[in-house]
This record gives C-alpha cells, structure tokens and sequence, in this order.
C-alpha cells in the first residue's frame, strides 16, 4: 500500500475575477483581490482523499509554497480531508520569481524527506498555465508520470493512469513511486463540510524553508513586461451582403 | 418521455424474437429498468427542443460552488436511443439496448469551473426569473425553472438552486445605522443579493452543509459555498461540552453574539426529527 501522498495546491487569483495589469505592466494586481485554491489542486486534492477513504493510502500531506497567506490554501486542503499540510515559507521578491522550476525542486525534495511514494499534483495553474510542475517533478525524481489524468486505479504497487489527451484517451501503466497531474474530468472535489473546516483547525502544519530542503529558489527568467490583450474593437453593421462584400474588399480581406 | 418509450417498445418488440426465455425476460428487465432510472432521474430531452411552436427549453445544472452549467443529456446516449427506434433488425435492437443500459451507469460529469457560465448579465437574468417548475414538464427533475420570453430553462441542483458565493461589504445606513452586509450568490455579483442574518445560519446536522434565507420563490434556503463556510468558520460558538463540534449555538459577528434560530430546518421536512432533537 502506497504510504504517503504529497499533494501540491496553490493559491491563485479567484478565477471568478477580473484580472488587471498593473500601470507599471511589471505583472498583475494581487493586493486585495480574491484568492482561492487553484481549481486543478482542488481536483488533486479530492483524488488523494478519495485514495485514503478507499484504504489505498495511509496518509495525505498537502503542500504550499509562498508567504503566509498560503497557510490559508492548506486549511482548505486539510478541510477536504488532507492529514497534515507542510508550508514551504518563499515571500517578496523570491515568491514572484517562483514558477515551476523551483517549486519541482522543492516538490522532489520534499518527497524524498517525507519518503512519500505517489505526487499528485493539478495539471496546470489557472495563473500561469504551465503545465510543467508535474512533468519536471518527475524528471527529477526520475519517477514516472502519467499527466492529464482522468483515471487513477492504484493497483498493488501499479498505477493506471487514464490520460485525456488530444486524439482520446491512452491508458498507461507506471510503477511506483509515480507522478500524476489532475485534469478536469477525473472527479468533482467535494464540500468540504462545518465540521471538518473545523477539524481542520487543528490539523498540523510544518514550516518549512527552501534553503532547509537544500533548495535554491533563484529565477533564471525575467518578466520584462506584462500586458492585456488588444480591446476588442466595435463592429460594422452593413445593409445588403453587396455591402459587405466591398467592405471586405475594402479591408483587403478578400 | 417519447424517446424512451419508443426504445422500449422497439426493445420489447426485438425481445419476441428471442428464442432463450431466460435471455428475452432479461432484456425485457433490463430495457424496463434503464427506461424507468432514466425517467426519473434524466429525462431525454434536447437542448433548445421546441415542445410547441415559438417556445425553446433549455436544461440546466447548478453544483454546489454555484456553477451554473448547460445539462445535456448525453450526445452519446441520445444516438444510442434514436438507433434503436430506427434499427430495422431485431438483434441490433436488442444489442443496442443493452450497450445503452450500460452508458447510462457511466454518468461522466463534464460540469466544471471552465465550461460554466460566467456572464453576470445572462446569471442576473436567469436568477432573477427563477421560481419552482410547476409547469408539468420535467417537474421532478427539474425542480426550478427561469421563464425568459419564448424560453423555459429549466434547472436542476446538486443540493439547492442557489448557492451564496461572497459577502459583500455592506453600506452605511446613516449616521445611527451599522453597516449591513450582503450575501452575494451564483456570480451575479451586487446585482444577485440577499442581506446576511447571521442567526440565521443552519448547519444540517447530519451532511454539515451551511445554509442561509433567500427568497420564497428561489427555494427559501440556499446553500453557502463551502470556500464561504470557510471564511465564516472562526465566528461560530459551539457547546461548552463540543468545542468545534457538534451543532454551533451562537455566531459571533459585528461586535454582536446571534443565538443561532435554526429556523432554516422546517425547510429540510426529511430530517424533520433529528433536527428538532438538537435544538
């Protein structure tokens, strides 16, 4: 039975908000807009607990990595039913440098401290859309991987991994320890109730620094600019398709 | 309900030419069950189908995080339907009956935070126009429905047709009035609102979802969003004897402590005695 279940969730902007660029266009506006768990972590979240309750795991332990506020994404891991959650301390400057890179550092290192055997991670974060964490997890844990999952059957010490991928589905069969990434149809996270958002409280989180993991966060990209798509322009109305076909001979469209 | 009962029939029909009685009685079962689950828990129908002229339904689905999407009853299994009322041989029929028996154990949830509506002014419209379906169509269903002109859309829930996302700060009233905030619900944002009563807050005793009023004609009871339970957690008091268990007594909020009222549990009628028990 696979012992332990390191489950990544990070805390993004709301997907539900309307983001803004900065005036500086150096990134987006974070202070004081609403926060939440990435919905693809939610999706990650929901599998591993679902493997605990069905006795296929012993323990699920769900990380963060940022400043304080993270703690608060974690909380809700462990509401949905995480055992403990690990909170790894990155702020300022190194937290707006952090991307895949570093986090798949902190990720393999902290699997092999908490000689967990299967990561699940969200496919990709709503923020950035990398789509990289999980696949560089792996690489550097050398671990097999099965992404875009729909499907998690833990068989024995196998893992079939059902992935959606562009022309269907595959289906793949990893040795474990393995790396999966969550995609949207492999469940529907659950409510995470009163009662466990209050036993939730009580739940342990460790404090962690990258530097303690042996963990270099440095950035090797540079933002250099950030800016909103082009306002979409207005329309022409036109009488007769006669119109319309000069127009778009007009507009050198045809 | 036309669909499946031609199925049925077909089905029935294909089932005679059967010379194994066991096999014909257990595709006359089957055929029987899987048109019986299907009326009652996913009635066929078609998006935008016109029952009459000039009138469209729509079908739609709300989930517990108030994401509101469009509830198609699958593609797939409505082919399957349409091949067996128009296979002209018996076998085929047959078959075909029971491969849809088994899609329909196969209920794959493509309702997610991507594929859900997010205009505000398309949840402003439905929301304001939502009322109990009482029309005789899809009624058990679809317990709610939005009439807007020439369409009926129609919704189902995974608990409660409205679903509180946000608390929004409230106005001040004036110079003697506190500020009274607002529960936001289903995406609409200031425009789709309820006033908070914080004693007003229920938590069932028996699934540990939170709800909260809303309008008469909206269900009476909405769900809170388990993201806003969380941010309204730390308020609760609980009994001396179950700290941070059991059912909350009080809610602390405003520099004022609510006695909880649980009037919100008359509204849950299959509970009814376990709910008074606790109060």
């Amino acid at each position: 039975m696979a012992a332990r279940v390191l489950v990544g969730v990070k805390r993004v902007i709301d997907y539900a908000v309307k983001v803004r660029v900065k005036p500086d266009n150096t990134g987006v506006v974070t202070d004081g807009v609403k926060h939440s768990m990435n919905p693809f972590c939610e999706i990650a979240v929901e599998e591993a607990v679902k493997l605990k309750e069905k006795q296929l795991v012993k323990e699920v332990v769900a990380v963060s990595c940022g400043p304080q506020q993270v703690q608060e994404t974690i909380r809700t891991a462990l509401a949905m039913g995480a055992d403990r959650g690990i909170h790894v301390e990155v702020s300022g400057k190194d937290y707006d440098a952090l991307g895949p890179l570093q986090v798949s550092k902190i990720m393999a290192a902290l699997a092999k401290k908490e000689e967990a055997n299967l990561i699940i991670l969200g496919k990709q974060a709503i923020d950035d859309d990398c789509n990289q964490t999980g696949q560089m997890t792996a690489a550097l844990l050398d671990w097999p991987q099965g992404t875009f999952a729909s499907e998690v059957v833990l068989e024995g010490d196998k893992l079939k991994v059902v992935r959606e991928v562009d022309g269907g589905l595959e289906t793949v069969k990893l040795d474990m320890p393995a790396v999966v990434t969550a995609d949207l149809r492999l469940n529907t996270p659950r409510y995470a109730t009163l009662p466990n958002i209050m036993k939730a409280k009580k739940k342990k989180i460790s404090v962690v620094k990258p530097g303690d993991l042996g963990v270099d966060v440095a950035s090797r990209l540079e933002v250099l600019r950030v800016e909103e798509p082009p306002q979409r322009k207005a329309g022409v109305k036109v009488e007769t398709v006669e119109d319309l076909v000069s127009k778009l001979k007009e507009g050198g469209r045809i | 309900m036309f669909f499946l009962l031609a199925a049925k029939q077909k089905v029935a029909a294909a089932a005679l030419s059967l010379r194994n009685a066991g096999r014909r009685r257990r595709l006359l079962d089957a055929a029987a069950t899987t048109v019986e689950r299907c009326a009652r828990r996913n009635a066929a129908y078609v998006q935008g189908q016109a029952p009459e002229p000039h009138l469209r339904e729509y079908f739609y689905y709300i989930d517990h995080q108030g994401q509101v999407t469009l509830l198609d009853f699958s593609d797939l299994k409505m082919l399957v339907l349409t091949l067996i009322i128009e296979s002209s041989c018996a076998c085929v029929a047959a078959l075909l009956m029971s491969f849809f028996c088994q899609l329909f154990l196969d209920d794959t949830k493509v309702k997610n935070f991507i594929t859900c509506f997010k205009d505000k002014q398309f949840l402003v419209f439905f929301f304001t126009r939502l009322r109990p379906n009482e029309t005789g169509r899809y009624q058990d269903q679809f317990p709610f429905l939005a009439l807007c002109g020439r369409e009926r859309n129609f919704l189902r829930c995974d608990d409660r047709p409205l679903v509180f996302t946000h608390m929004l700060p409230g106005v001040g009233l004036g110079d003697g009035g506190g500020a009274s905030e607002m529960l936001s619900f289903c995406g609409g944002g200031d425009k789709l609102t309820a006033p908070f009563r914080p004693e007003a807050l229920f938590m069932h005793p028996r699934t540990g979802r939170l709800y909260h009023p809303c309008a008469n004609r909206a269900g009476s009871v909405g769900l809170v969003r388990s993201a806003l339970a969380f941010e309204l957690s730390p308020h609760f008091e609980y009994p001396p004897d179950q700290p941070h268990g059991g059912q909350p007594t009080h809610f602390l909020w405003a520099g004022e402590r609510h006695s909880l009222t649980n009037e919100l549990a008359r509204h849950f009628p299959e509970d009814e005695e376990e709910l008074t028990g606790t109060n």
